[in-house]
């Protein structure tokens, strides 16, 4: 081989590869030439073509057939047309005689139809809103004296055709439960069919679907053919059924009406009733009015096929690279691993917009294709503006759930291990995905921060025209944070050595004794631990619930079930794994400074905690609004004093057992005793640390049957100075005192809350702390805390 | 001047501890090439990924010009080059376009990287095939392709691992001839191989590692008057049979003994 001209190439270039010069390209351009490597390398690849074309190709137009056969069968009938309906009736009389009965019923109904000028119409739909047909039509002078124009009975088809809109949103209104409003034919183009068999059963003649309903007439002893108890047989499962009851019905109340003004009329009386004219009107909210679960389901529908789209990608440039042997060369480049997947970010969120993209133009096309868009949006249809914008969410949704997936992936040593990780995660997204279709769900409060749910949410909201700026902005910003934090995450497991070299999970380290002792528990093991801690709270807080037993009693299975939970299941499965009980939960005494320490904050930390409660009350007003924010703050209040009042039947000395001594020494046990020295073992104390203070928290948060998120912020935070103190104290029993101290204080104050408030200068229930005592308590606390980091940290033997 | 410095590193497997490696020094001198052998699990590999910066060290560092993997990691990595049978391509991108795409990430001006590429087409014969798609390229060629991905940010120093593995008798000459060109060009070398004859034909210097230590370390007829073998494969027997002892010899980071 010559190398002449690869020397003359090498002796070209400065002896020292990539002087600094070049970094003056620029990082921007860099990322953007990765990502296109990364992008080429998942394009051409046959599979991705496939999952990004043929799926909307075939998807779209399958839905939409599915979608219009459902709406069928749910209204009976294409929304256009008009229903006659089929009535089944039982009755005494002959056929003839219940023909004249039904001219004399149309006849009446004619009356009730004539009105003096200036009044609706009955048969006229008020301007887009749902009239109940009862209350529809004034009832004004019944009296015929021609002034009013004879309105006919029957439209003429060109009404029929100009009130098409009307038709669909009357349809769609029927779906929802409200009573359509076509125009209906008249009593009797109906069809009327009397019962000859004696003991025929109603259900099944209505199960059958034969008959839309059964008139049950049951005459008068007279027999001058008034009727009482006149009973209308529907089956419920049928809208259709419902529909036309209550349509007869409505013609009934009319009949009745006009009877009424005529009987008054004849005593010499005023024929008007009490309440002229009754109708519905409602008034236009912006845009479509129509709000209904169907404007929920288009972005969850593109959310999915988002999904759909970015998975292949995901997998195929993480678990890929290790599987085609490229992972090691990409890491031994001098580059950092963020870049490398911000670049691979960039790669799965284009072909994930792709995806998005096709699936959006195959979903318009379809609507408009099939005439869905009236019936599902509403008046307004599909416009521009609208689709752009939920387009932009979609954007967002898919460069955060793209983060989401490479952080799984990178975990990855192999497609098949990525695809196990995978599917809990889709799954886990169809939840908020199904909860975002239910239409009392709204954007607001702490849900406006809830990933996937904020997005589909402000999705639905803005097909709706009924955007607020402030959660939607809480959305917005929430969701590229978590995408941040999820790539950096997914930087930081990208290629290490454990992903690089590792053997992969196995069962052995759970369910095996290790042959030796060990000091500390494997983070696996802690981990494991952890998950299993989850579901076991959430029973035993359940079962808690279900004990019918008094105060004291429930206060000691409080107790019992703590201790279970935190601390003989932890202790069961280390003893199981031989880990040694001194050094893997941290039990040895500590020196005596943190022990002050820990006296010291534990006395000083309990107003920063409630202002942070109190801050989070404030966080929820601004979010959503001063009223409900109140409301709110109001009603936690109200519980709370609910349980004090409980509380104080029992004896302080149980209170102490159940909230101070065993929860501090319990969850210390825990979350500051394995879980935290576990993880010492793999990761830098701060990250050990994080990690057991936000288990704490989300613990505490989920404590209750109903998600308590002002406790989620202070507790962490506690937990933050709880896990600082054990770790350098090496011990828990500092955070212990702390704990103790703390929950007692707290409890304390709310037991003799009473009592207390008599006292001077003591604040009442619902006034504020006083700024002095928080004052005083943040530079006792401030004290202890800088007690804490001067303290040096000596390691503690086991002996 | 590139040298290694007491690495160390532990596994944790199965709840035992591991020594994979166990203060591993030794030195490369520019345009020699060193070979680093042993038997399976002496530590030759975790070395290697300890110098390349894929594993980080528990203790101990590689210095390349004066620069230090544990305090710019970067650096060492601009400076190495590495070549190994296990190392894939991307199926779907062509030669050109992998060339291009570590041209870049090894800091290359665009300038720069047309030229580079066209002279390693030449050097290593991937010129036909340049623009092809890797997935459609034989065992060879995608070696060949290996070898020339290595060579784009002339690095001073190259490890290779097993690179012949998997090779004909025609590719395996690819390599030889590959290595000669980088000791011409005064590259150092570290090869890590089983295939003990290729390694006395091919290295200047060998480091024997067994059991995570470093035992022997010289040219050929300095192992000779150690061991008192006459070759490799003789060598390699004996150290299997002893049990495991100290270094012998206090290497010093200059390679003297």
């Amino acid at each position: 081989m010559s190398d002449e001209k690869f020397s003359k190439s090498v002796s070209s270039a400065p002896a020292a590869p990539a002087a600094s010069a070049r970094r003056r390209r620029g990082r921007l351009s860099q990322i953007w030439r990765l990502a296109t490597k990364e992008l080429k390398e998942t394009l051409r690849d046959r599979r991705t073509i496939v999952t990004l074309i043929a799926m909307p190709l075939i998807v779209y137009p399958i839905l939409s057939i599915a979608f219009r056969t459902f709406l069928l069968n749910n209204l009976g009938s294409a929304p256009a047309e008009r229903i006659a309906y089929n009535f089944a009736v039982k009755t005494d009389l002959a056929p003839d005689e219940f023909q004249v009965v039904l001219g004399q019923w149309s006849e009446l109904l004619k009356l009730a139809e004539r009105r003096p000028p200036g009044t609706n119409r009955p048969d006229q739909p008020a301007a887009g809103g749902g009239a109940d047909a009862g209350a529809a039509g004034s009832a004004g002078a019944g009296d015929t004296a021609g002034t009013a124009p004879a309105p006919s009975p029957t439209d003429s088809s060109a009404d029929v055709a100009a009130k098409q809109p009307a038709e669909g949103s009357a349809a769609l209104k029927s779906l929802t439960g409200q009573p359509a409003e076509p125009k209906e034919l008249p009593l009797g183009e109906h069809k009327w069919g009397l019962i000859e068999q004696p003991d025929i059963d109603f259900e099944d003649l209505l199960a059958s679907g034969q008959v839309n309903a059964v008139l049950e007439l049951k005459t008068t002893v007279s027999r001058q053919r008034q009727f009482s108890d006149v009973v209308i047989h529907v089956n419920d499962n049928s809208a259709l059924s419902r529909r036309s009851a209550r349509w007869l019905q409505a013609q009934f109340d009319q009949i009745n009406r006009v009877v009424l003004q005529a009987m008054v009329r004849r005593a010499g009386g005023d024929p008007r009733l009490a309440i002229s004219a009754s109708e519905i009107r409602s008034t236009p909210s912006g845009g479509s009015q129509v709000a209904n679960q169907f404007t929920a389901i288009i972005p969850l529908v593109l959310v999915l096929m988002t999904i759909t789209g970015a998975v292949y990608p995901a997998i195929d440039l993480t678990a890929g690279e290790r599987e085609r042997g490229t992972l090691e060369t990409l890491v031994a480049a001098p580059i950092p691993r963020l870049r490398i997947l911000v670049a691979k970010l960039i790669a799965v969120l284009t072909v994930a917009v792709l995806t998005a993209s096709l699936n959006v133009i195959g979903m318009i096309t379809t609507i408009w294709a099939f005439r869905l868009d009236t019936l599902l949006i509403g008046e307004g249809g599909l416009t521009l503006a609208m689709m752009s914008k939920v387009f932009g969410l979609l954007i967002l949704f898919a460069a955060f759930f793209s983060a989401l997936l490479l952080v799984v992936t990178s975990f990855a040593r192999s497609f098949k291990e990525a695809q196990a990780y995978l599917i809990p995660i889709i799954l886990l997204s169809l939840g908020p995905g199904l909860m975002a279709l239910s239409p009392d769900l709204k954007l607001a409060g702490p849900m406006a921060a809830c990933p996937l749910l904020n997005i589909l949410l402000l999705a639905r909201d803005v097909l709706q025209d009924n955007v607020q700026l402030l959660p939607a902005a809480v959305a917005i910003f929430s969701t590229v944070l978590y995408g941040l934090l999820a790539i950096s995450l997914a930087a930081s497991i990208f290629g290490t050595d454990n992903i690089l070299y590792g053997s992969g999970g196995s069962w052995k380290e759970l369910f095996v004794p290790p042959m030796q002792p060990a000091d500390r528990a494997t983070p696996n093991l802690a981990l494991f631990c952890l998950l299993l801690l989850f579901p076991v709270n959430f029973v035993l807080i359940g079962l808690l619930g279900r004990l019918e037993a008094d105060i004291s009693w429930r206060l000691l299975y409080t107790s019992a079930f703590t201790t279970f939970a935190f601390c003989l299941i932890p202790l069961f499965i280390a003893r199981y794994q031989r880990v040694r009980l001194l050094p893997g939960f941290g039990l040895s005494w500590p020196s005596a400074a943190y022990l002050a320490i820990a006296v010291i904050l534990g006395i000083s930390l309990w107003p920063l905690v409630m202002s942070l409660i109190s801050g989070w009350h404030e966080i929820i007003k601004l979010v959503s609004g001063a009223e409900a924010g109140t409301a709110w703050r109001e009603r936690i209040v109200a519980f709370s004093r609910e349980q004090a009042e409980q509380f104080r039947a029992a004896s302080p000395g149980l209170i102490l057992l159940a909230f101070s001594l065993t929860p501090a020494f319990c969850e210390e046990f825990f979350f500051r005793g394995l879980l935290q020295r576990a993880l010492l073992t793999k990761r830098s104390a701060w990250q050990a640390i994080l990690f057991s203070a936000v288990a704490f928290g989300a613990f505490h948060t989920l404590s209750g049957s109903v998600a308590a998120f002002d406790r989620l912020i202070p507790t962490t935070v506690m937990g933050l100075v709880l896990g600082w103190l054990a770790f350098k104290a090496d011990s828990i029993w500092p955070g212990v005192i702390l704990h103790m101290l703390h929950n007692a204080i707290v409890g304390f104050l709310a037991y003799f809350q009473p009592q207390l408030s008599r006292l001077p200068g003591f604040p009442g229930e619902n006034d504020p702390l006083p700024l002095w005592w928080s004052g005083v308590a943040l530079g006792i606390a401030g004290l202890g805390l800088w007690l804490l980091s001067r303290t040096p940290r000596r390691t503690l033997s086991p002996n | 001047m590139i040298s290694a410095h007491s690495l160390c590193k532990q596994f944790q497997s199965d709840g035992r501890v591991i020594q994979a490696v166990d203060q591993v020094s030794f030195a490369v001198q520019p345009g020699e090439v060193y070979g680093l052998l042993g038997p399976n699990g002496a530590g030759k590999t975790t070395t290697m990924r300890m110098i390349l910066g894929l594993i980080k060290p528990d203790s101990g560092y590689a210095e390349i010009d004066r620069f230090r993997s544990d305090r710019d990691p970067d650096e060492i990595k601009r400076r190495v080059g590495f070549v190994s049978a296990s190392a894939g391509v991307y199926q779907w991108l062509s030669a050109r376009e992998i060339l291009t795409f570590f041209a870049d990430v090894y800091g290359l001006e665009p300038d720069e990287i047309e030229p580079r590429i066209a002279a390693l087409g030449e050097l290593l014969s991937i010129s036909p095939f340049l623009d092809q798609r890797c997935a459609t390229l034989s065992t060879g060629q995608r070696q060949r392709v290996n070898l020339a991905r290595a060579l784009v940010h002339d690095p001073p120093l190259m490890i290779m691992d097993e690179p012949t593995l998997g090779l004909d008798v025609v590719g395996s000459q690819v390599v030889f001839d590959y290595i000669s060109l980088l000791r011409q060009q005064g590259k150092a070398v570290i090869l890590c191989t089983h295939q003990l004859e290729q390694a006395q034909r091919v290295c200047d210097r060998f480091g024997l590692l067994f059991r995570s230590r470093l035992i022997h370390e010289g040219t050929l007829n300095e192992l000779r008057s150690q061991t008192g073998q006459a070759d490799l494969v003789e060598m390699f027997v004996e150290l299997i049979k002893e049990p495991a002892h100290p270094s012998q010899n206090a290497i010093s980071p200059s390679g003297k003994p």
